[in-house]
């Protein structure tokens, strides 16, 4: 040490935990301080009601036909398990962000905080972050209640809440595991590349763990479930021994991450931040052609470039988008197919439910951290447009496109023959609408305003083919509207950027 | 040795970053690092502050690999990374408590080093402002003070002293000096040469992820005696077809000539 220096003591692991949640805690103290009250209760408003109507119809459905109907407690708790699927595939992805990808990992890199600290913190701020999520289950458990159902709806949240618990903590260890893997040589032979993206090899469990953690989430989840519903029906033995069994998984699951962040978190971080170097640098290396890079040449000049980057790129910066996307479509689908056309309706009014109340929520919630703008501003800003930012938006698209096909093969899946190839039709007419609307949207709108268009148009989806046509068919009729309103000012502003750049100026 | 690079080279796939560098920055060395964009300045700083791992040889920190001893080189080392991460919802002067407590100071140290960074770096009177409202200047400034809290034995600046006004450049680089002879090892590159030929005493160049040449305060002397400053050495130095400089050059001795 040098001389005029302090030394610094060694603090432990639950100080500095509790330093970090102090200070986060002061961080979303000054947030609500400056709040933009008008644009927060905007959001709130609009979000809430959309929300309303989704859960009033998901359950309406539900308290019609279904509830009863013979089996109707069946059904209903299958509508509680497919729920907790979304549920577990979501906190999955969103913890490996709060991971691996947190804003703040930077400026808490710069300090000596030991890994087991920041484990807690994590572990917690996890577990805030993501209570968005649950909301949707409170909705669930409440509208059962009201519905006179009071033992489904805590059944219904019982299940819920413990699927949250196991998913967070088998996620963080997935995520640990993965993180640790990158840069070693004994997993290597772990790392089979299958999607085929540009990732390095090196880091391809990080591509996959989020889904395995949402996987071993639902899974111990679901032994949970298994021993609720044995309660509720009387059979107490059997159901406490299946609850009581996930408790020891759980345990176990949390104390290997710490052990993994433990002895390799730095290490991981420094690896993870290499990727991300090699990334970059390699912009101008040469890159194997994509598909459906021949649609670059269409564009005018100046986008041309972008596009083409932005194309070979997409992939690798949505990949995990991609991953949770059609793991959870092939999830519903799947439990959508084993339970007939009915419920195959119903399903669709979960995503959509899910999709407008997570993000409503988790916009509110956005205001616990420290390191990001305040979420309402999105209202009021426009999107920028450059471009770099059309190249972006128009290869995003392309991938949602890519995805259509699939999902409508898995619509096939169901049914009577003259209903597949009608929900076949719908899946690839709506997936195209949808592409459309996002990318009009995002051009000219705002991010959050393309978000809950595109819940929206899956709202139009459900109302359109769960017997409400006239509805259904108004939404999507001013969606499309919207979106070709929209996409008639595209020519104008890529004549705009054509302009731009012999004018020599910056787009 | 405070901080010596080994043979260390960083590869990022097929792209040589840093190649076989050979660097020992002892007690009290202020070693200004230079180069033209690309050279490969920020990943040594990135690998001496263990954020990056070398693809060969080592980073040792006081003796011990900072790869293998993360938590260890976190402890004594300040870094200034070249893009500042803060965070934007606290104010300054609770960001610098956080960084304080962090380091594991005790709080009539931090404390004290806390009002002594403000006021050199003259951020006192916006020391209760949001950091999301200050300028870039101003959240330089704060990523600064949150590295030199606690005086640590070694420093890692990235481009630190860009963009700073002329008032806290003075004051902070006579603290730097201060801090350097009391026996902290600085490693700092700038592109602002004028500023690292009177502020080190040595000058490290690399060029294409090698060092090229490393001048010592005697040699600086001359230069600026026979040519004025640094900038006609430097352009010949990165000059395509200039050699690496040897591992003898390299490791010339400390500026206080000890180990700590």
């Amino acid at each position: 040490m040098i001389a005029g220096t302090m030394t610094p003591t060694h603090v432990s692991s639950a100080r500095m935990a509790r330093t970090l949640l102090h200070f986060r805690l002061r961080a979303v103290h000054h947030r609500l301080r400056v709040l933009d009250l008008p644009a927060l209760l905007r959001l709130i408003v609009v979000a809430g009601l959309v929300g309303f109507v989704l859960v009033t119809w998901a359950f309406g459905r539900m308290d019609g036909p279904l509830a009863h109907a013979a089996g109707a407690r069946e059904a209903i708790r299958m509508e509680a398990y497919r729920l907790g699927a979304f549920l577990a595939a979501a906190t999955g992805f969103l913890t490996f962000g709060t991971l691996w990808r947190n804003r703040d990992i930077e400026v808490l890199n710069l300090f000596p905080v030991p890994p087991k600290a920041l484990f807690r913190y994590r572990l917690l701020e996890m577990s805030a972050r993501n209570l968005p999520l649950l909301t949707v289950g409170l909705l669930a458990g409440g509208s059962l209640a009201w519905r006179g159902h009071p033992v489904l709806a805590l059944e219904t949240c019982c299940y819920l809440a413990v699927l949250y618990v196991t998913t967070i903590a088998w996620s963080i260890y997935w995520h640990a595991f993965a993180g640790n893997s990158v840069g070693t040589p004994s997993f290597e032979w772990l790392k089979i590349h299958l999607a085929g993206a540009m990732v390095l090899k090196d880091r391809t469990l990080l591509l996959y763990s989020p889904f395995l953690g949402a996987v071993s989430g639902f899974a111990w989840g679901l032994v949970a479930y298994i021993g609720l519903t044995a309660v509720s029906r009387g059979d107490l033995t059997t159901g406490l021994a299946l609850l009581l069994a996930v408790v020891p998984p759980v345990l176990w699951a949390c104390r290997e991450a710490e052990a993994l962040l433990e002895k390799g978190y730095y290490q991981a971080l420094a690896a993870l931040a290499e990727g991300e170097q090699s990334g970059e640098l390699g912009e101008s290396a040469p890159r194997p052609g994509f598909l459906g890079e021949w649609y670059a040449v269409r564009m005018p000049p100046a986008v041309r470039p972008f596009v083409v980057k932005d194309l070979r790129q997409a992939w690798r910066r949505n990949r995990l988008d991609y991953v949770v996307l059609l793991t959870s479509a092939g999830v519903l689908l799947i439990l959508a197919a084993g339970r007939g056309r009915e419920m195959l309706e119903a399903g669709w009014a979960w995503p959509a439910t899910w999709v407008v109340l997570a993000l409503a929520a988790g916009q509110a919630f956005g205001m616990t951290r420290p390191g990001s703008d305040a979420p309402w501003q999105w209202l009021s800003l426009p999107a920028p447009m450059s471009r770099h930012y059309a190249g972006r938006l128009l290869s995003t698209g392309f991938f949602v496109a890519l995805v259509a096909p699939w999902l409508a093969l898995a619509l096939c899946w169901a049914g009577e023959p003259w209903e597949r190839a009608f929900l076949g039709v719908l899946a690839i007419g709506l997936s195209a609408c949808v592409t459309a609307a996002n990318i009009a949207v995002a051009l000219f709108g705002n991010p959050l305003s393309g978000r809950v268009l595109f819940a929206s148009s899956l709202l139009g989806a459900y109302a359109f083919s769960g017997g409400r046509p006239i509805l259904g068919a108004a939404l999507l009729a001013a969606l499309a509207v919207v979106t070709l309103a929209l996409l008639a000012r595209l020519p104008a502003r890529l004549a705009l950027l054509e302009q731009e750049r012999r004018g020599g100026r910056p787009g | 040795m405070s901080l010596e690079f080994r043979q260390v080279s960083k590869s990022y796939g097929s792209h040589p970053a840093v190649r076989e560098l050979s660097l020992v920055v002892g007690r009290g060395d202020f070693v200004g690092l230079i180069g033209p964009n690309g050279a490969g300045k920020t990943t040594t700083l990135r690998m001496a502050a263990g954020h990056l791992a070398p693809t060969e040889g080592t980073v040792l920190l006081f003796g011990k690999s900072v790869m293998d001893h993360p938590l260890e080189a976190r402890r004594r080392i300040g870094y200034v990374p070249e893009y500042i991460a803060l965070y934007d919802y606290l104010t300054g002067a609770e960001y610098l408590e956080f960084a304080g407590e962090l380091k594991g100071l005790d709080q009539p140290e931090r404390t004290r080093d806390i009002v002594t960074l403000l006021d050199i770096l003259e951020l006192g009177e916006e020391r209760g402002r949001l950091i999301r409202t200050y300028s870039q200047g101003m959240r330089r400034k704060v990523a600064l003070a949150g590295a030199l809290l606690g005086r640590p034995p070694v420093l890692l600046l990235d481009e630190a002293l860009n963009g700073l006004d002329p008032t806290t450049l003075h004051r902070l680089k006579a603290f730097l000096k201060d801090l350097a002879g009391q026996g902290a090892a600085i490693l700092i590159s700038s592109h602002v040469l004028e500023v690292l030929e009177r502020l080190c005493n040595r000058i490290a160049v690399m060029n294409a992820g090698r060092l090229v040449e490393i001048m010592d305060a005697e040699e600086l002397e001359r230069i600026r005696a026979a040519e004025g400053g640094l900038e006609q050495r430097f352009v010949t130095l990165v000059a395509p077809g200039a050699g690496p400089v040897t591992e003898q050059a390299a490791t010339v001795s400390d500026g206080k000539g000890g180990d700590s």
